[in-house]
């Protein structure tokens, strides 16, 4: 079977569907705004003639490069191209503004590949029994999973505990604008219809990071202007071994995405953020992470990358996709012929395995490219802020639009550009608020669908073994994280 | 902490700086949702047993002007970023009300008139005063953007 | 039109009649003569680019093209579950132009609960229905019950069930709550984001029922189990399952994919697009699309779509009334 899967990939076709998806991701995901959902969807209509291997091969290439992709911006522009990528931007940037962007970027390509090919190898050998232990995370233990990952990003994201929790909160706060998602009421939205669909994620992610960075140039950028940072040397050699001293970081946030793609509902900022919280309570120089550590690079980018693989789990075996991107995918699966559910490996068998071998060989043509553009886009940095950022203004609004299609967005756009701003003005941290926002309305939905349930008892959570033991290892967590800065305070003194 | 922060610090004021006026603003936000939470959320009876839908944003809404209390408490004393010069402020709401109102007059001008001007505003903005790169560069960065949306991603741009 | 006072020039008058019956000809003949359509046709899918009713209606614009002599271009506007694309297209020029494939949800359940800024029959001209996933009542193939009665029964009797939904306030969840209301059974609603969440809470055993749509392979490979349809006919997949009304209980949600524009649209350029439509909806190439992505074809003429619309509307009113109180 494996065999038989792999001729089918020798075919020319095969190979150029590869290339072109990966290069169209790429771009496209640099690009804020455009994210792997509307990419695929866009090349859906024009893979319709194609024969199946080749068109799910260039849509798998469009979704592996284009989260990918959202780390050059990230790295390079400190605008996350994705939201997946704005865990990248943290160290990643740092590095930039160190003349080592060539370094960055190639350790965010290289823990990229290794997470895919993880996570791919893990939907290869384990689709089916991970499919039913996804179907174990109902409402009680999504919720206790979301609160979890919300306490990790709080207590190990870097900053003040306090300055993180008020952020997160602000975040869930501002999800609450919108429908409620139980009883699909507005709430919050004043009696417009179009604040009905919420704060949409992308227009926010694009306000805090990349309309507040111009309107923090305009503050005041043009006086202290950047120090218009040296490329360095381009060509930031990453060795083998460096990235053999990170394995076990790379090992953990694969872990992380992975697993965190299995189940429904979270994505892959989420992963990101919570490798990256793992990554720096690991590491023995703590105070490094913020400030351009590479493992605070290679953490985010294996996890973001993971997540792929482990979506399709769920979507291929059960016909279940678990977000956005593997909807629009199930789709084009389908119009292949190729139905994913329980009968899909029976009749499909040889196609599915050319898939998830594609898969794992997409990481060459991912290198190779992503090597090649590294050349060009690192040049980037070197552009005066004058003559970029009028340019990142401009995409901003046009990406925002590009969501929904709707003015509104837009508005939500400059409106979170002037939070952010006053936010990155007061050294107040951006990323809770953004998981906030992420995570705020499924913690609600989950938490209130597990109490309807169970008739409005608590029992719920505290019956299930997997909720008990997520609530137990948050309370271990809070109260590891307080010993640590007590003993922190005291050698301190 | 962003670099910009610390050097601006010397010349702080402890009391009404840039934090605690940002805090407060975050608690003046949660008070206010929480005494409109009743009017705002409409509930719907099915006779579901469980919390209903005031009930999440009455727990958050409360954690965060908690949080913000908290936060003012524990940082009374301590050294804040002073609020800066007037004129850096004014530069910077003349940029947001600009973008605000091109942004509400793309549907009447389009999206290549109101995102040229932006492009070019903000070029200006920031002190680049040669008229190949402060008009001509947004100009065309907009004119790219337009055909690619409009032919490449079939957006219906305004 | 002064000339007389002007004095008599027979020169004038004679230009300005010239004149003037150019213009008249030429409004006549460009009123007359030119065909509809003479553009490109917009097609807005009030959801995101990718799902099943933005891939049928994107195969549907395809093969209505060389019908109509002009590209349709489909435009996806998603947000509000459907309400934002219904509420711009009822305000867009009825010119013919501008159409929207819509479903159930935004047609005439929402619009039944709340205001949603447009009214589904008074802005609406409903052209053609094309299909409309059967949704299903359906629970896991280890639960005890065989049939919907004996779902019920047990119900009645103390146990409490939940059913998930894809959503709140959507035609299945309606339908429940007038079933358990009819039959004072103990249902508890569990809505979900999705159909394929409410399937997979199912599957997991953390809720008892679910009302979603493709169940076709999961029934047959022998997961779950379907007790009843919740639409007007039978599933011609699962020939022996009942609908609820066949089950005893007056209730339905018929699930539609449905083309309208807006009301006051001429009437001939209706015709038009109903029969260019109409011809490329019951065509095999469009049957077979519809099979790949495992939706049903189910043609319906605008008239019975709109007497559907209109009746379900008032029962879902009528419904939300009595949960208002």
């Amino acid at each position: 079977m494996l065999l038989d899967a792999f001729y089918a990939l020798l075919d020319v076709w095969v190979v150029i569907a590869a290339v072109v998806g990966v290069i169209a991701g790429i771009v496209i995901g640099a690009i804020p705004g455009l994210g792997p959902t509307m990419a695929i969807a866009l090349l859906i209509p024009v893979t319709f003639t194609m024969s199946p291997i080749p068109a799910l091969i260039l849509l798998l290439g469009v979704y592996q490069g284009a989260i990918f992709g959202g780390s050059i911006s990230a790295i390079l522009l400190n605008v996350p191209g994705t939201p997946s990528s704005a865990a990248t931007a943290l160290d990643g940037h740092a590095m930039a503004r160190q003349g080592k962007a060539g370094e960055a970027l190639r350790i965010a390509l290289y823990a990229s590949v290794f997470g895919n090919v993880f996570s791919c190898l893990v939907l290869m050998l384990l689709a089916q029994p991970l499919a039913s232990l996804a179907l174990d995370f109902g409402p009680a233990q999504m919720a206790a999973l979301m609160l979890f990952a919300l306490a990790i990003i709080v207590l190990f994201g870097g900053g003040s505990i306090l300055d993180s929790a008020l952020m997160t909160l602000v975040g869930i706060t501002a999800g609450i604008v919108g429908l409620d998602p139980i009883e699909g009421l507005p709430r919050f939205t004043f009696g417009s219809f179009a604040a009905e669909d919420g704060l949409q994620l992308i227009p926010v992610l694009i306000g805090l990071f990349a309309m507040s960075e111009v309107l923090l140039q305009a503050f005041g950028g043009h006086r202290q202007s950047r120090p218009s940072a040296e490329v360095g040397s381009v060509s930031g050699h990453v060795g083998l071994l460096a990235m053999w001293r990170m394995r076990v970081t790379l090992l953990i946030s694969s872990l992380i995405g992975t697993f965190v793609g299995i189940l429904p509902g979270i994505g892959s900022t989420v992963p990101a953020f919570v490798s990256y919280g793992f990554a720096r309570s690991r590491s023995r120089h703590k105070e490094t992470f913020g400030q351009g550590e590479p493992e605070g690079v290679a953490a985010p980018e294996a996890a973001n990358n993971a997540v792929t693989g482990g979506a399709l789990v769920p979507m291929l075996s059960l016909g279940i996709p678990g977000d956005a991107v593997t909807a629009v995918i199930l789709g084009a699966f389908m119009l292949q012929g190729l139905t994913p559910g329980p009968f899909l490996f029976q009749h499909h068998g040889v196609e599915v395995y050319a898939i998830f071998e594609a898969l794992v060989l997409l990481s060459i043509p991912c290198v190779l490219f992503g090597l090649m553009m590294f050349k060009g886009a690192v040049h980037v940095i070197k552009l005066q802020p004058r003559h970029l950022f009028p340019a990142i203004a401009i995409l901003a609004i046009f990406g925002a639009f590009s969501v929904n299609n709707s003015l509104f967005d837009v508005g939500v756009m400059l409106g979170a550009g002037v939070i952010g701003f006053l936010f990155r003005r007061c050294g107040f941290p951006l990323p809770p608020l953004l998981i906030g926002l992420i995570l705020g309305p499924p913690l609600e939905e989950s938490l209130r669908q597990a109490l309807l349930t169970s008739g409005g008892s608590v029992d719920i959570f505290l019956n299930s073994p997997i909720a008990l033991g997520l609530l137990g290892v948050t309370a271990l967590c809070a109260l590891g994280a307080s010993l640590q800065r007590l003993r922190h305070r005291r050698q301190g003194n | 902490m962003k670099p910009g922060i610390e050097s601006s610090q010397e010349n702080a004021d402890r009391h009404v700086g840039l934090q605690t006026l940002i805090t407060s603003g975050l608690l003046l936000v949660a008070l206010v949702g929480l005494f409109t939470l009743s009017s705002q959320v409409t509930v719907f009876d099915f006779g579901d047993s469980g919390p209903d839908s005031r009930f999440f944003p009455r727990l958050v809404l409360s954690l965060l002007a908690l949080m913000a209390g908290l936060r003012l408490w524990r940082h009374r004393h301590a050294v804040e970023t002073a609020l800066g010069s007037t004129r850096d402020w004014s530069r910077t709401l003349f940029a947001v009300v600009l973008i605000g109102v091109a942004i509400a007059a793309m549907n009447l001008v389009g999206f290549l008139a109101s995102a040229a001007v932006v492009g070019i505003l903000i070029s200006w903005l920031l002190g680049e005063r040669r008229l190949l790169l402060s008009v001509v560069l947004p100009l065309v960065v907009a004119a790219l953007v337009t055909l690619s949306a409009r032919q490449l991603l079939n957006l219906p741009l305004p | 039109m002064s000339y007389h006072q002007q004095g008599f020039d027979a020169l004038l008058f004679h230009r300005i009649t010239i004149a003037l019956a150019t213009a008249l000809l030429l409004v006549t003949t460009t009123a007359w003569a030119e065909p509809f359509p003479s553009r490109p046709v917009t097609l807005v899918v009030p959801y995101g680019a990718g799902g099943t009713t933005d891939i049928s209606a994107r195969q549907l614009a395809k093969l209505v093209e060389p019908i109509l002599g002009q590209p349709v271009v489909v435009e996806n506007h998603p947000g509000g579950g459907g309400i934002n694309a219904m509420r711009s297209v009822a305000r867009a020029d009825p010119d013919g132009y501008t159409l929207i494939a819509t479903t159930s949800s935004p047609a005439f359940v929402t619009p039944a609960l709340r205001d949603v800024g447009y009214d589904p029959i008074q802005d609406f001209l409903p052209l053609l229905n094309y299909s409309g996933p059967y949704h299903g009542v359906l629970i896991n193939a280890d639960s005890p019950y065989r049939t919907l009665d004996e779902l019920l029964e047990a119900a009645r009797n103390g146990t409490r069930l939940t059913y998930a939904t894809a959503g709140a306030l959507g035609g299945a969840h309606l339908s429940f709550t007038a079933l358990s209301r009819e039959t004072h059974a103990d249902l508890q609603h569990v809505p979900f984001d999705g159909a394929s969440s409410a399937t997979a809470a199912l599957l997991g055993h953390h809720v008892d029922i679910a009302l979603v749509p493709a169940y076709c392979d999961l029934v047959n490979d022998g997961r779950l189990r379907l007790l009843a349809v919740l639409d007007d006919e039978r599933d011609p997949d699962f020939p022996s399952i009942p609908t609820l009304a066949q089950s005893g209980h007056d209730i339905e949600f018929p699930s539609i994919v449905a083309l309208m524009a807006p009301r006051e649209t001429p009437a001939d350029r209706i015709d038009t697009l109903r029969d260019a439509f109409t011809q490329a909806a019951s065509s095999d190439a469009f049957a077979q699309v519809m099979k790949k992505l495992n939706q049903p074809v189910r043609l319906m003429s605008g008239e019975a779509l709109e007497a559907v619309i209109e009746k379900n509307l008032t029962d879902y009113r009528e419904l939300a009334s009595e949960l208002k109180k």
